[in-house]
């Protein structure tokens, strides 16, 4: 008589992570990541770990990223969002990056129908913060390094979290991540940089992550006070003018995420936010004049 | 629009004062406008009770234009504003 296994009742369990798995959490989300030990603790590597107050709520999303080998390729590896590949990646030193950018990407799905989330770098000061709205390529990520260099509080370096109800930021944790040009500016800041391994963002643009420097992040949800629109113009002198309020208002509909979702209640909010503010036009030929201008303006 | 329209708002749109300008926000386009201070005013006297001309009416002694002069932006102002589908008719 041939042998029985024993009888289970049937049921669908999710695919078990191979080697190791770490968590990630920005505010109420949380991405799993596994795959390879040394790949996992790498990834983990690029996150710096959120404030523990901004974690306290539940988790209210989770998605499950996956590294393996690819087996079709002798160096390729697949990345894989809830067991779906998202890519195959060569060279294998741009996994990480495109892996940080599916979980950056990710967290912004599921946090953008809780808050208002803006393409922007913000940093606070004085329990006052800067809302840094701007296209790609402007120099936000360099300027808030610069701003964190002197002191400021970091929030975020491109996705800036309004929460409606507050008119406060919230951080979004992530490193900075600083291109070429910004890494040159950067050398005597962070003299880290140098040693630092660059990757492939994207599959093309070499990119270093930054930690934020050590006790950087707000202590608090931190009231929003300034919004600055920043440019960066190579060898412009560095001016910081007033603009209207509705100007800044542009600048930061033009760059914020999935509005419309948020109804006429959050664009209200957005209005109610700017309308507390004070705001400028900065234009960065260079990173110094830049921060001590705004210095100077959250000083006063 | 003839001079003794009734222009109204569409209820859908949003408007919030920010400083003197007034900003609309009409939810089923996810878009918002900016109104400068004198299109601000003329979209407050848009309140369905007054025609075009009383509008122009009013524009003129606020800013101290001529007649023919007021009706002529008021009209581009609404002009404006209906084909952004902000204001009925």
């Amino acid at each position: 008589m041939p042998a029985c296994s024993a009888h289970r009742p049937p049921g669908v369990a999710p695919a078990a992570c191979p080697d190791a798995s770490a968590a990630v959490r920005i505010l109420t989300f949380q991405a799993r990541v596994c795959g390879p030990a040394a790949l996992v603790r790498a990834a983990q590597a690029l996150r710096p770990r959120a404030p523990a107050w901004t974690t306290t709520p539940p988790v209210v999303a989770s998605t499950t990223f996956a590294m393996r080998p690819d087996p079709l390729s002798l160096s390729g590896y697949q990345l894989l969002r809830e067991g779906t590949p998202l890519d195959v990646i060569h060279p294998p030193r741009a996994l990480l990056a495109a892996l940080d950018t599916a979980i950056t990407a990710a967290a912004v799905d599921v946090l953008s129908g809780q808050y208002l989330l803006i393409h922007a770098g913000a940093v606070a000061y004085a329990d006052r913060s800067v809302l840094l709205p701007a296209a790609a390529g402007r120099g936000k990520s360099t300027l808030v390094a610069g701003l964190l260099a002197a002191g400021c509080h970091y929030l975020s370096d491109e996705v800036a979290v309004l929460d409606p109800p507050t008119g406060r930021l919230l951080p979004f944790a992530k490193h900075l991540a600083i291109k070429r040009g910004g890494a040159a500016v950067l050398a005597q800041l962070y003299p880290e940089l140098a040693s630092s391994v660059p990757r492939l963002h994207d599959g093309r643009e070499v990119v270093w992550y930054l930690p934020p420097p050590r006790g950087a992040w707000p202590a608090r949800p931190v009231p929003l006070r300034y919004v600055i629109l920043p440019d960066y113009v190579p060898a412009a002198p560095t001016t910081l003018v007033p603009i209207t309020r509705t100007d800044a208002l542009a600048g930061v509909v033009q760059q914020a995420c999935r509005l419309p979702a948020h109804g006429a209640a959050g664009f209200g909010s957005l209005v109610a936010a700017v309308r507390e503010a004070d705001c400028y036009a900065l234009t960065v030929g260079r990173l110094g004049p830049a921060v001590d201008q705004l210095l100077r303006l959250l000083d006063g | 629009m003839t001079d003794t329209t009734r222009p109204t708002p569409d209820p859908a749109v949003a408007a919030y004062p920010v400083d003197d300008e007034l900003v609309l926000y009409d939810p089923r386009q996810g878009q918002g406008f900016v109104l400068n201070p004198t299109a601000a005013r003329i979209w407050s006297l848009c309140d369905g009770s007054r025609t075009v001309a009383a509008v122009a009416a009013e524009l003129a002694a606020a800013y101290a234009l001529g007649d023919e002069q007021a009706l002529s932006d008021v009209c581009a102002c609404l002009e404006d504003l209906r084909r952004a589908g902000l204001l009925r008719p």
